[in-house]
């Protein structure tokens, strides 16, 4: 019965996650991913007893929604056209899941880090908005937070590296959020093909 | 309040040795992240939070009603702050991290108003002290395959490969040439002038180059003994003796005043690298004196240029002229500034000046031979330096203070408060510390020396004794002043109260010329390019060779040769963040099959 809650839990995660890559309203993925954070760190809590992961990922969920809202304000709520439509993702993450769950055998702890990984990748190579680009950056890093607690049993620095890697996402998105007004007052576009000219 | 710590520090570091902060962190790389203020590393942060300090106080002013002022004092901020942790790091690893996080800051600083020149000059100083910086991480990627540590007390022990300490030293020196701006990778510096004034201060008196500085006197504490002494401290005497000669023959031709005081900056680093080169106690003394030296001094005469730009709008000596009357607290400061760089007495640099000549002779006398021979032609360089500074300095005091007032500049008036009173602070220290320069040796230079060649200096009531002379400052400063102050007394109480009929009728008499053509001293301006018109012509073939293109052509060989070399990887490089992170992953995946295999 506890495998199938945690699995359930895990799932939840991963899903919430792989619709905040999906949906085209920017800030309805901007709450999405937010909520996807604060989960994962209500499940770290529960799973580890560890209050950092709380504490860290309820900031990251505040310091991710607070500046991207700002930002979505200011430039635009529809997502650039992206290279993969809704539905060809949706089966690409629906196919992730599936294929990471029979990789390691439906464990839900690593098939939930790897998917998570593999989602933020997607969305940092298919979509074209810079908005999405910066969600699918920090599902890498909540996918790589759950792999250190899964690294846990190799020593006790792991929760230290995960401390120093959600600082440094906090800093990191506050950063992108002031990056990204920049360029939309600079080239009235968050495609990241079209703002290719940034280069020096 | 930094600056006021870390002295309470100062007192404790003096009586136990060194103070240290131990935070345990990731274990897995056998290392630990540590604070250490010893001497040496107390000498450079105290220097780095006092003009952390007036930078910032200067900055009240001079910033006043600028676009991005938030930005500003958020960079500057973080900039003392990583300048100081990279001075108290006893760790490389945090020790590089700081190093980079500088790099990054100045970056932002000197382009900080986006324009076309800032953004090519901030780019030009990331380059090369970045492309420098991977020097310094192989080094210290080499340093923990041969020791297992990056503790900086630890590696010295640890050390199992005597031989690859060559190697090491090596990388470093070439990260601290770059960062330290030191020939020939010394040209990012003079274009890095582009930033705010209080940054340039900043940069050039305290942090970036002092960074390398520092680089170079850790490593040769940590390696010294491991290392053929000859051929390590000769290239780093070398490296000064080139650099100090190219940069002071620079600065004696330009016409811009921040760029004056920065390629006399590359020079002055030079004189540094010098006296550390020469390895030994009076020689090392005489670098980390002039080091602290030309902090105030260097310091000084930017917040000065940058006093100048505010009230007069530009940056060209030619377009200045007679504004000692208006700006006279500016004009004093930066006499006294300019005085200190030249190296007369019994302002500052005089003294550590002595030190690194009398050093270069010692070393030459000890040596001997065709090598002794060049550590004297070293010394005849530093000396022609200095006589050369003199020139320079002078050629901006006159163009700046004297001659004729432009039109344009008559409602020119001194600079406020916060920005003369740094100016004012750093005068004084300038001439205590050249009048005393016993205070200093004996409280800061003195430990400094000792941690790093474990020698000491040896000081007198009045001023110090070397193991080939002896300079009795406050003496030499009592004979300067008294016969000066007396007759500035006895001027102004025998002055003419009231004017004669006599020279009230024909003008005071000065040589005849009453009548027209005279020269009307106060009518003609001697323009810099003038100035320097002699000097040139003197060493023509020198100037020629630098403005046909001369060391630009070796640099524009190499970036021609580097995107030759590059050609066919370009295309990776397309600005789009979907294709690089394409990279990334393909990176990580060859990584994860190397790894596996």
């Amino acid at each position: 019965m506890d495998s199938i809650w945690l699995a359930l839990v895990f799932t939840g995660l991963v899903v919430l996650g792989g619709a905040a890559i999906v949906v085209s309203r920017l800030k309805l993925a901007s709450v999405l991913f937010t909520i996807h954070s604060a989960y994962l760190g209500t499940v770290l809590f529960i799973v580890t007893g560890d209050p950092e992961g709380i504490y860290m990922h309820y900031l990251i969920a505040a310091m991710f929604l607070w500046p991207f809202l700002w930002v979505i304000n200011r430039t635009s709520n529809y997502e650039e056209p992206p290279v993969l439509g809704a539905k060809a993702s949706s089966i690409i993450i629906v196919l992730i899941m599936t294929v990471s769950n029979l990789f390691y055998n439906w464990d839900p702890l690593q098939s939930g880090y790897v998917s998570m990984i593999a989602m933020g990748i997607y969305g940092m190579v298919a979509r074209r908005d810079i908005i999405k680009i910066a969600i699918g950056f920090n599902l890498i890093e909540n996918g790589v937070h759950l792999f250190t607690i899964h690294l846990v049993t190799f020593g006790p620095q792991t929760p230290y590296i995960a401390l120093v890697l959600d600082s440094a996402t906090i800093l990191l998105n506050l950063l992108v959020a002031w990056i990204i007004v920049g360029i939309y007052e600079e080239y009235k576009s968050l495609n990241s093909w079209k703002i290719a000219r940034l280069r020096w | 309040m930094t600056f006021i710590l870390l002295t309470l520090i100062g007192r404790e570091v003096v009586q136990a040795g060194e103070a240290k902060l131990e935070l345990a962190w990731i274990n897995i790389l056998g290392t630990v992240l540590t604070f250490r203020v010893d001497s040496l590393s107390l000498l450079f942060a105290l220097v780095a939070s006092l003009f952390g300090f007036l930078s910032i106080l200067y900055s009240v002013d001079d910033m006043k009603g600028k676009a991005g002022t938030g930005r500003y004092y958020a960079l500057m901020l973080i900039f003392t702050g990583s300048m100081l942790d990279l001075f108290l790091a006893d760790n490389l690893l945090l020790f590089f991290y700081f190093w980079e996080v500088v790099g990054l800051c100045s970056y932002f600083l000197i382009g900080f108003d986006y324009s076309a020149e800032s953004s090519r000059a901030s780019v030009k100083a990331l380059l090369i002290t970045n492309y420098a910086g991977a020097f310094l991480l192989v080094g210290i990627l080499l340093v923990y395959f041969l020791t297992g540590t990056l503790q900086f007390a630890e590696i010295d022990l640890r050390l199992k490969e005597p031989m690859l300490a060559a190697m090491i030293v090596s990388l470093f020196l070439v990260a601290a040439v770059a960062k330290s701006a030191q020939f020939p990778l010394h040209v990012w510096l003079p274009d890095a002038t582009v930033a705010p004034s209080a940054v340039t201060a900043y940069l050039h008196a305290a942090a970036m180059v002092k960074a390398g500085l520092y680089l170079v006197v850790r490593s040769y504490a940590i390696f010294s003994h491991y290392l053929p002494a000859v051929s390590y401290e000769f290239a780093i005497a070398t490296v000064g003796a080139v650099t100090l000669t190219v940069g002071t023959m620079a600065a004696w031709v330009q016409h811009d005043v921040k760029r004056v005081l920065a390629f006399h900056t590359v020079g002055q680093i030079g004189y540094i690298f010098l006296g550390i080169g020469l390895g030994t106690t009076l020689g090392v003394a005489g670098g980390l004196f002039h080091f602290l030296n030309h902090a105030f001094f260097k310091g000084l005469l930017f917040l000065c240029a940058g006093c100048l730009i505010y009230s007069t709008g530009t940056k060209k000596l030619d377009q200045m002229g007679g504004l000692f009357e208006r700006m006279p607290l500016t004009a004093s400061s930066m006499l006294v500034g300019a005085l200190s760089l030249a190296g007369v007495p019994p302002f500052n640099g005089f003294a550590s000046k002595l030190m690194i000549y009398e050093a270069s002779l010692e070393k030459a006398m000890v040596t001997g031979g065709a090598l002794g021979g060049v550590y004297v032609l070293y010394c005849i360089l530093a000396m022609f330096g200095s006589g050369v500074s003199l020139a320079t300095i002078m050629k901006v005091i006159n163009s700046a203070f004297f001659g004729q007032l432009p039109d344009r500049l008559k409602t020119v008036k001194e600079v406020p408060a916060t920005m003369y009173t740094p100016l004012l602070v750093l005068s004084a220290i300038c001439l205590i510390l050249g009048v005393a320069p016993q205070l200093a040796l004996d409280y800061f230079v003195g430990p400094a020396v000792q941690v790093v060649v474990g020698g000491g200096v040896k000081t007198t009531i009045f001023g110090m004794v070397t193991s080939i002379g002896f300079y009795e400052a406050t003496t030499i400063a009592a004979l300067i002043f008294t016969p000066l102050v007396s007759g500035i007394i006895i001027y102004w109480k025998a002055r003419p109260r009231k004017v004669s009929p006599v020279e009230a009728k024909y003008g005071i008499f000065v040589g005849g010329e009453v009548e027209k053509p005279y020269i009307d001293m106060e009518k003609v301006k001697v323009d810099a390019e003038s100035f320097t018109f002699a000097a040139v012509q003197t060493f023509n073939r020198f100037y020629r060779f630098m403005w046909r293109g001369g060391l630009d052509r070796i640099y524009r060989t190499l970036a021609r040769n580097f995107v030759l070399a590059t050609r066919h990887v370009r295309w990776t490089q397309v600005g789009v963040i979907n294709i690089y992170s394409v990279w990334v992953v393909l990176g990580a995946v060859i990584l994860m099959v190397l790894i596996t295999i």
